[in-house]
């Protein structure tokens, strides 16, 4: 309880709050700009938080995090162009509402139920979060490497068109981490006679480059881009309690679906709110309304992606397995500030813990309020012309991955992993899977031969510790079902053929 | 998209095996009763060769979809001149310092990105090349190279 106070009052400090506000314009910004998404957001602020405080840096990140989502509801509404990828469900009646002249009132229904989802999303974080982080203090080096392992495969396999194209990006992002001095013994490795490579590949250039160059590239290669204005007029945001009482079953179930799908390496945003969608158009009274303008339509898949935000924070926080491309950068910014994520953080940073489920309360009640104080300047900002925004984004991040060590080294670094995630994206390659091997490469090498260590070199150690083989089950699972499930379910789909034939 | 998977999967076959050659030729300088550096290495050019056989036979037997993929020779150029263009203003940064370089840079961004106005060009490059100076030096102490001008 101590602990938990101390870090609320840290949390309200000046400085904090006002980096929560900064993340909060922010990442309304980046959400209500179509083109630019929360990851790129989360990149270019990235190497401003190396001069602050652990607090003041998450203060910040969570408030981009947080508004991001719904500032990408704002586009998505009043231009049908989604803001992020997870504001597509919205646009369906979102858009819908705003021709029917309703705007002001899909914009409300939007902000307030991403604050419900986000608010819900955290009960669940505080209440779950300190259970697992307990649970998985018991964990020695095999069950950590074969989690890992589980991490992996489920970022590699979960939601990706081609399990074979995320396993490859996987191994390629594991072969980059082996560069460098080996863990174990010391030995160079893959350095070309590079000094600067002994200390392996930093990861913030590499996330720097595989987000922000494809964008930056695609941007000036596909010319200026005409974005429509919406010349509507924009009133009554602010939603009816009559209304919102209407709408609270939408809410709670995007909330519930978007806090479990999150919580699910590799599930996201996307799939949450087409979930939460889907769902509440079947279980709604007003099924026939759903596509027309429906505040419900609006409502369920808002709160589901604000939901996701919280729900990806609980792997990330207790297990050191970030739940998608966002809370893996947020893991990423953590490991900047020292902290090492999983359970030990809990136990041997309690205060800061408890920081972060502060600052996500904060940054969820300053979303809230300020994008109501500012909504005139959110439903223009889709007016600032690529032609300003992607040299801005370009030199960001050239100085921003000069700054991790003043040397032009990364530089390089970031400029060779924007070609790689150019490629990557052109030859449809998911890039997080690569990201996300870059950033638990380390551990899963330094765990698996800790193991072998331990069981002087028998692999048998994976086998009999139960909590690891489960792990290393549910692994295999996760990849080879997807690859069988659709055989299985055409093999039956053809016997229940044939059965019919016969019965016919 | 089969025909650019075929040769994605020969180019990552032949990278594996630049992988595999490259861990042969690794120092051995390993402790008793642990793996060497060398193992997890083997392990990842193996599962990388294997991956690769995969998409190769997935695309040769797989249906020609309807998505195509292709680098267009323009689209190709664009790209390589970015890059070139990126790289010589990492490298000349060095020499003639950040502010300077960065305005140059930017001018060439913006009329690439699309702005022809000469005046809005001249005037958001020299600002944001000052703007971000002090954001970086003077609010996170960066140190960000002067070079012989500034």
């Amino acid at each position: 309880m101590d602990i938990a106070l101390a870090a609320l009052f840290d949390v309200l400090q000046i400085e904090n709050i006002l980096a929560s506000m900064a993340g909060v314009f922010f990442g309304l910004f980046i959400g209500a700009t179509p083109g630019l998404t929360i990851s790129l957001g989360m990149v270019l602020l990235l190497p401003l938080t190396f001069a602050l405080s652990p607090v003041t840096a998450f203060c910040l990140l969570l408030g981009l995090y947080s508004s991001g989502f719904t500032g990408g509801s704002i586009s998505a509404i009043l231009l049908n162009i989604p803001g992020t990828p997870s504001a597509a469900a919205t646009a369906i009646d979102g858009h819908a509402m705003a021709k029917n002249g309703r705007a002001g009132e899909a914009i409300g229904t939007a902000v307030t139920a991403s604050f419900f989802g986000g608010m819900f999303s955290l009960v669940c974080l505080v209440l779950i979060a300190p259970t697992i982080a307990k649970f998985a203090l018991r964990f020695g080096a095999p069950e950590l490497c074969a989690l890992v392992l589980l991490g992996l495969t489920l970022i590699c396999s979960f939601g990706q068109k081609s399990i074979i194209k995320g396993l490859i990006s996987g191994v390629i992002g594991l072969i980059f981490m082996t560069v460098g001095l080996d863990p174990m013994v010391g030995t160079p490795r893959f350095t070309f006679g590079q000094v600067q490579l002994q200390a392996g590949i930093s990861f913030l250039p590499a996330l720097i480059g595989l987000f922000a160059i494809p964008q930056v590239v695609n941007g000036i290669i596909a010319g200026v881009r005409v974005i429509p204005t919406y010349h509507g007029k924009v009133a009554g945001v602010l939603p009816k309690l009559s209304n919102l009482v209407k709408l609270a079953k939408s809410m709670l179930l995007g909330a519930c679906i978007g806090t479990g799908v999150g919580a699910i390496p590799g599930a996201g945003g996307p799939i949450a709110v087409f979930l939460s969608y889907d769902y509440i158009s079947r279980v709604s009274k007003n099924k026939g309304e759903f596509g027309k303008g429906t505040p419900e339509g609006v409502a369920a898949p808002e709160s589901a992606n604000n939901g996701v935000a919280g729900g990806a924070m609980i792997p990330m926080l207790t297990l050191g397995i970030p739940g998608d491309p966002i809370t893996a950068i947020l893991l990423g910014a953590l490991m900047i500030q020292g902290l090492t994520p999983g359970p030990l953080l809990f136990e041997n940073n309690g205060q800061f813990v408890y920081s972060v489920f502060w600052a996500f309360l904060v940054a969820n009640v300053l979303t809230l309020i300020l994008t109501f104080a500012t909504i005139k300047l959110w439903v223009r900002i889709h007016q600032v012309p690529s032609r300003i925004l992607l040299p801005i984004i370009t030199i960001l991040c050239i100085v921003g991955s000069y700054s991790l060590r003043n040397t032009f080294f990364d530089t390089g670094v970031m400029l060779f992993f924007g070609v790689i995630g150019y490629l990557m994206n052109k030859f449809r390659f998911p890039i997080v899977p690569l990201l996300l091997a870059i950033i638990l490469g380390p551990a899963l090498e330094e765990h698996l031969r800790m193991s072998l260590i331990i069981s002087q070199g028998s692999y048998a150690i994976f086998f009999t510790h139960p909590i690891s083989l489960t792990f290393l089950v549910i692994a295999l699972f996760s990849f080879t079902l997807p690859l069988v499930g659709p055989l299985i379910r055409k093999k039956s789909a053809e016997e229940d053929q044939d059965i019919i034939k016969k019965t016919v | 998209m089969r025909k650019a998977n075929i040769i994605i999967s020969l180019i990552l076959l032949g990278f594996a095996s630049f992988y595999a050659y490259l861990i042969a030729n690794l120092p051995a300088r390993d402790l008793p009763n642990t793996l060497g550096a060398a193992f997890v290495p083997w392990v990842l050019a193996g599962i990388l060769a294997g991956l690769s056989v995969i998409l190769l036979i997935h695309s040769i037997f797989a249906a020609n979809g309807n998505q195509k993929v292709s680098l267009p020779g323009r689209e190709l150029l664009g790209i390589t001149f970015l890059l070139i263009l990126i790289a010589s203003y990492i490298k000349l940064m060095e020499f003639f310092g950040f502010v300077t370089v960065s305005i140059v840079f930017l001018t060439i961004l913006t009329w690439l990105a699309g702005s022809r106005k000469p005046v809005e060009i001249a005037a958001f490059s020299v600002t944001t090349a000052i703007l971000v100076y002090l954001l970086f030096h003077k609010f996170f102490q960066v140190q960000l190279p002067t070079g012989i001008f500034f």
